[in-house]
């Protein structure tokens, strides 16, 4: 199966190769046929079904704010082992909340990540308490519940690879992803 | 791909372990389930995926591997025969699906699922039935479950103190949960010994983190086995001899022997990949 590489995460790479500040502006093309698969048959599926592709470029008012201005940041970072949303990521959040409130259409999936370091089970934890937080955080300023969902990592996916710091502060981390 | 040992002591069984092997470079990676001989010979790729596979668990009988797949970009369980490579999820609800651990009778699976907001606590899933059966109910995390030799207790890790510790609880609906483990402030997923004799689990020290081993017959004192900075995920050899588990060695993910006693350490190094999650199968 086939996993697309998006130019988001070649820009981000590249950005970080180059040694840019840890926040970075992620900007999520409008790519139509981004498909992944969906849900198939089988014992045991139930709740709603939650893969989906990235934002087709038509689908939805707003498509061309969301690749500029504060809603092109789409990550938050944390301390380790907190899952608090840290200030400096206020004004994201309350971007993101307004987009949501104000296109009821739109849907978003919370990634929450670890830093590699414990057990990986615990760190799904982790990282699902991370995209619960900023769950809460959105919902608090109005967004449905039905826009919203949540996946943890936990530290299977990181963004940065190495074992200091420097790393870990980039992988502590929830992508927010509009999805549709 | 060969393991090359440092110490030279061979495995006087001829076991099987599966492990995961990570390859390439981000932002695109390559996912394998492995199945090798226990000192690394004729590794075998049973699942091979381009997102993140963990928690390998061998069924009681050998035959069977359950593991965690995010190939949906979304964590399921599934149950694969290793003889025919046929696969079945079994679980993939909304939310999470890890940490699946085999029932003694090979009949149930013990899981970590989600509610939707986010707790994570352990659930027992009979596979016959399906029938569904909540176990932990805390507002904290609860993960990575192991069954007790008589199916009638899980041990599990909860940050229900503030921290992860190990715990135990049995499964009739009544029981309350048990805390083991009080040295330090992160101890966590539980492996036994197969006489339940000893459990191995992950504890910090030193601001690494190392396998310990601790007597579940005496007094609950623990030892330190290991001195790397992120020795994690043990597992018993069927004998109960020695615990497999992954390390790091200058910034590889390798896989590591320790003897259950402490004294022998011995290195596998791997010539590709990134290796973790060792489960050593049993007899």
């Amino acid at each position: 199966m086939k996993r697309i590489v998006s130019i988001a995460l070649l820009i981000a790479g590249a950005a970080l190769l180059s040694g840019c500040p840890k926040k970075h502006n992620v900007v999520e093309p409008p790519t139509a046929g981004t498909q992944v698969p969906g849900s198939s048959n089988t014992t045991g599926t139930e709740g709603a079904s939650t893969s989906g592709r990235a934002l087709g470029g038509d689908a939805a008012a707003g498509a061309n704010a969301m690749t500029t201005g504060p809603l092109a940041k789409r990550i938050i970072y944390f301390d380790f082992d907190k899952s608090e949303i840290k200030p400096e990521f206020a004004d994201t959040v309350s971007a993101h909340a307004r987009n949501l409130t104000g296109h009821p259409n739109l849907k978003m999936k919370l990634e929450g990540n670890t830093d590699e370091r414990g057990t990986r089970e615990y760190n799904i934890g982790l990282g699902e308490r991370r995209a619960q937080a900023v769950r809460r955080a959105l919902m608090l300023q109005g967004v449905a519940e039905s826009q919203l969902t949540t996946v943890s990592f936990g530290a299977e996916r990181p963004a940065v690879e190495g074992d200091d710091e420097a790393a870990w502060a980039q992988n502590r981390r929830v992508e927010m992803v509009y999805i549709q | 791909m060969v393991f090359e040992k440092i110490l030279g002591i061979r495995g006087a069984f001829a076991t099987r372990i599966a492990y995961i092997s990570v390859i390439g470079a981000l932002p695109r990676k390559d996912y394998r389930l492995i199945v090798a001989d226990a000192d690394g010979e004729n590794p075998h790729v049973v699942m091979e995926s381009g997102e993140p596979l963990m928690s390998p668990a061998w069924s009681p009988d050998g035959q069977k591997l359950a593991y965690v797949s995010f190939e949906n970009r979304l964590p399921s369980v599934y149950v694969q025969v290793l003889k025919t490579g046929e696969r079945q999820r079994v679980s993939a609800r909304a939310g999470v699906n890890q940490a699946p651990a085999w029932s003694p009778d090979g009949k149930k699976l013990a899981l970590t699922l989600s509610t939707r907001d986010g707790n994570l606590d352990i659930y027992v899933l009979d596979l016959a039935t399906q029938a569904l059966t909540r176990i932990t109910d805390d507002p904290g995390i609860d993960t990575e479950p192991q069954w007790s030799n008589d199916g009638q207790s899980l041990y599990f890790t909860s940050d229900r103190a503030g921290g992860p510790q190990i715990y135990r609880v049995g499964i009739e609906a009544s029981d309350k949960p048990r805390r083991l483990t009080f040295q330090g402030s992160y101890n966590a997923r539980p492996r036994l010994s197969p006489d339940e004799s000893q459990l191995a689990f992950v504890t910090q020290e030193d601001g690494g983190y190392r396998i310990a081993t601790m007597d579940l017959r005496g007094h609950g004192e623990a030892q330190v086995l290991t001195k790397g900075h992120f020795d994690v995920s043990p597992s018993f050899a069927p004998n109960g001899a020695e615990i497999i588990y992954a390390s790091r060695d200058r910034g590889r993910g390798v896989l590591a022997l320790v003897s259950a006693d402490g004294r022998v350490q011995e290195r596998l190094v791997s010539s590709e990949g990134e290796l973790q999650e060792p489960a050593w199968a049993p007899f």
